[in-house]
Formats: C-alpha cells, structure tokens, sequence
C-alpha cells in the first residue's frame, strides 16, 4: 500500500493531477447539474402562473 | 467610398488630439523598456524590436471601441448602410481611415524612436516594412472585431481577449526581420476573411 | 434534413441521464484501476507517467469538442436549423474545463519529465490559445444583450478561431525552430506499450461518457434559456 501511495517518488505529482482533474471534473458536473434544477423550477413556476 | 474616407478624416481633424494620443500613447509604452530592463544597449535594441509589436498590438486595442460604435449609437451607420447597397465599399473605406488615422502616425514616429534604442539604418529599415505589412493586418482584425462587438458595450476586456490569440502570428513573424513575405499572405488571409465578417456583422446590427 | 426537437426527444435525454452517471462513474472507477494499480510503471519516466492516463483523453476531447463546436457553428450557418446552434453553446464549456484539464495535467506532468513547469512549444502553446478561444466564445455570447444577435456572432468567432489554431499551431512551430531547437525532441513521444493502451483506452472512454453527459444536461439547460428568453420577449 506504502509502495503505491509513494509512485515510486512521484507521488505528489501523481497525486495531485488526479485529485485537481476529478475534483474539477465533478464541481464542472455539480454545477450544471444544480443550475438545471433551479432553471427547471423557475420555468415551471411560469408556465403554471401562465396556464 | 471617397466620401464616406473624407468624412471620417475630417472628423478626426476636428479632434486633432487623436493622433496625438495615439501616438503618445505608442511612446510612453517604449520607454517603459529601459525603466523595466535597464539601459544597456544592446539589450535594449534586442527588446525594442519585439516590444514595438507589442505597443502596436495595445494601441490597436484601445482603438478599437472607435471604429463603427459612434456611428452605430447616434444612427449614422444605419443611413450609410440604407445608401450604399454593397456594405464592402463602408468597410474598406473604415480599413483605410482608421490605418490613416492610427497607424500612421506610429509609422512616422517610429523611426526616431529607433535612434532612441540604438538600431541601425538597415535595422530600422526591416522593423518600419515588417510593422507597415503587420499593420494592415492588424486593423482588418480589429475592424471585424469592432463590427462583431457592437452589441456588447464597455467590454474592451473581452475585445482584447478576442484579438489577441488572432494577433499571435502577426508578432511572431512580425518580430523576425526576413518573414516579411509570410506577414504579407497573413494580411491579406485577414483582409479576405475581415471584409467578409465586418459586413456580415454590420448586417446584423443595421437590420 | 430538418431535425426538430419535440417533448419527446428531451424526456427521453431526461431519462437517460441516471444511466450515463452511472456509467460514467462506472467506466471511471474501472480506468482509475487499471491507470493506477494494474498497469506498469514506465521504463523511463516511472510513475509520473500515469499523468498520461488523464492528460491525453483530455487534450484529445479538448480539441474534439472545438472542432465540434466550429462545426455545428458551420453547419448552423449553412442549415439554419436552430439545434445547431444549441449543441454549439451546450458543448463550449464542457470543453473549456477539458483543455483546462490537460493544460494543468500537463504541466504536473512536465515538472518531473522536463524539469520545468511549462515549455513554450507549439503544441502547449496552441492549447493555452484555445482555452482563450473557448473563454471569447463563451463570455461573448454572455455580453451581447440580444440573445438572437449572440448566437450569431459567437458563432462567427468559433469559426474564426477555428480557422485561427493551425495558423498559431505553424507560426508556433515556426518560432520554435528559430529560438529553441532543443526542447522539441524532448517532447517527441516514445511509442507506447500495449499494457499502456488498455488504460488510456478505458480513460477515453470514460471522458467521452463525461463529455455526453454533461453535454446532455447542459443541452436541456440551454433549451430551458431559450424558453425562457422567448416567453421574456
């Protein structure tokens, strides 16, 4: 386990790509994903006030 | 096309202070150089030659929100356009002033600029050609750049962001004494696409 | 052939859209597997090479992305069909975040390879110009008041920027030849082993599952704005 954590000495390199790549990638997701819902609700909201 | 290049002249005449600030504006830029790098002399010519593209490139930008924004917010733009059928004729003839009125004056100072920094006849020579060439290109791009913009107000941020990669290759082969050739083909691929683009915008803003 | 967006087509991305998080996730926990545990460090540069796994697939849809985008920006132009129009902007900035992606990867990576954070070479340089391209194409579309109008004229820069990117890929290289001779072989890639490819094949699939996705959710984000920019008007 040691062994892989370390990367044979690359370890922070390693690390920290794949951790910024995937945290970005999932704030990118989060962050499109949470403005459809809040787009969602406010077009609903009209479309109901307009029916 | 004649009179619409003698109207624009004229109103620059009117506020003579265009050329002036221009043209200051250029200067200041290059005497930052020694102020940043210190005063030795072969340095500095080293730096004067790709620094002068870069003072080009900024003061190219800063113009750029002077081009058809005054004409299209007081309506004058749409009574050209109703006029003149072929909206080409409008764009060569703001190519042609608005070179007039920025970039020539930067042309004329440059060589007294380059005794400041130590370059020879034949140096001088090469920088006025490469930056007489690279000019030209550089103000197709900010025209259509202008054209495309119309609609977005106070953003002389993003018109930056939007020209700069486009005035990439004009400095790296602007920089280099022998491409003059290559910088010659790059005008003109920018004037074909321009002429193109800077009517395709004024046509949607004028309908 | 005139494509047109119904109800339908939108309830049937809606539902879709579990099953391609899913597999999304799925697909990625399988490529972390293989990209970290399973496949051998390389001969030469070691672990640090592992970057390669996420920095490739990104650089890779980075310039996809853009290619689809100037594209459907053409294809807009030519067809007049709206849809175009909406895949071009739902899919701008998924590729912004991937070039952003393999410019930061890329640069971790260059650290412990080349000894230096960044090189001034054609390919990276091209790069940081299309992450800019994607920024203009995004933030003017942004700036423009009349919705209609923007679309329009952001699609005209995507174009032009397309055109642009070999223009600064050659002049770049051109530069190159004439500064700094050196530092390209370094970059020459070596050929790459076969227990090497599975990873890097998974990781782009992955990516590309990513890629539709959040295109998918972007796509129903962007026909909600255009609904709501017509019931405005």
């Amino acid at each position: 386990m040691n062994e892989l954590l370390d990367m044979g000495g690359y370890a922070i390199f390693v690390w920290s790509s794949y951790g910024i790549f995937f945290f970005s990638l999932v704030i990118f997701f989060l962050i499109n994903m949470l403005n459809l819902r809040k787009y969602e609700k406010i077009f609903n909201k009209t479309k109901n006030k307009i029916d | 096309m004649l009179n619409l290049i003698k109207r624009d002249l004229l109103l620059s005449f009117y506020s003579s202070a265009n050329f002036f600030f221009t043209v200051s504006f250029f200067v200041l830029i290059l005497i930052l150089i020694p102020f940043a790098f210190g005063t030795q002399s072969d340095q500095l010519t080293n730096l004067f030659k790709g620094v002068v593209w870069i003072a080009l490139a900024l003061s190219i930008i800063i113009t750029v929100d002077r081009i058809y924004n005054a004409d299209y917010e007081d309506g004058n733009l749409d009574i050209i356009m109703q006029k003149n059928k072929t909206i080409e004729y409008l764009v060569i003839s703001k190519y042609v002033t608005h070179w007039f009125i920025y970039c020539l004056p930067l042309l004329v100072i440059l060589p007294i600029l380059s005794f400041l920094f130590y370059l020879d006849y034949l140096e001088t020579i090469q920088i006025f050609i490469n930056l007489f060439i690279g000019s030209f290109g550089m103000v197709f791009i900010a025209n259509f750049v202008s054209a495309l913009t119309l609609g977005a107000k106070r953003t002389i941020f993003l018109k930056a962001i939007i020209m700069i990669p486009l005035f990439v290759p004009f400095i790296i082969f602007g920089s280099d004494a022998g491409s003059w050739p290559i910088l010659l083909g790059l005008s003109m691929l920018s004037f074909v696409i321009s002429i193109y683009v800077t009517a395709y915008g004024l046509r949607l803003y004028g309908e | 052939m005139y494509i047109k967006i119904n109800n339908n087509h939108i309830e049937l991305i809606k539902s879709a859209n579990p099953y391609l998080i899913f597999a999304t996730i799925f697909v990625f926990i399988i490529g972390l597997y293989y990209s970290l545990f399973q496949s051998p460090p390389d001969y030469i540069q070691g672990d640090s090479m592992r970057i390669m796994y996420i920095h490739v697939p990104s650089a890779w849809f980075a310039l996809m992305t853009y290619s689809i985008l100037a594209g459907s920006c053409v294809l807009w132009f030519i067809t007049r069909n709206p849809l175009f129009n909406v895949v071009a902007r739902s899919i701008a900035q998924v590729g912004m975040v991937f070039t952003l992606m393999s410019l930061i990867t890329g640069s971790i990576w260059g650290k412990p390879t080349w000894g230096v954070w960044w090189v001034w070479d054609a390919r990276l340089t091209s790069m940081l110009i299309l992450f800019f391209l994607y920024i203009a194409y995004i933030f003017l579309w942004q700036a423009i008041s009349n919705k209609e109008l923007a679309s329009k004229i952001s699609a005209a820069l995507a174009i032009i920027g397309f055109i642009n990117i070999p223009i600064i890929k050659f002049s770049v290289d051109w530069w190159n030849t004439l500064h700094q001779p050196a530092s390209i072989s370094k970059l020459s890639a070596p050929s790459i082993d076969e227990s090497m490819l599975i990873p890097l094949f998974i990781m782009t699939i992955a990516c590309f599952l990513f890629l539709v996705t959040v295109s998918l959710i972007r796509f129903r984000l962007v026909l909600i704005e255009n609904k709501m920019l017509r019931t405005s008007n």
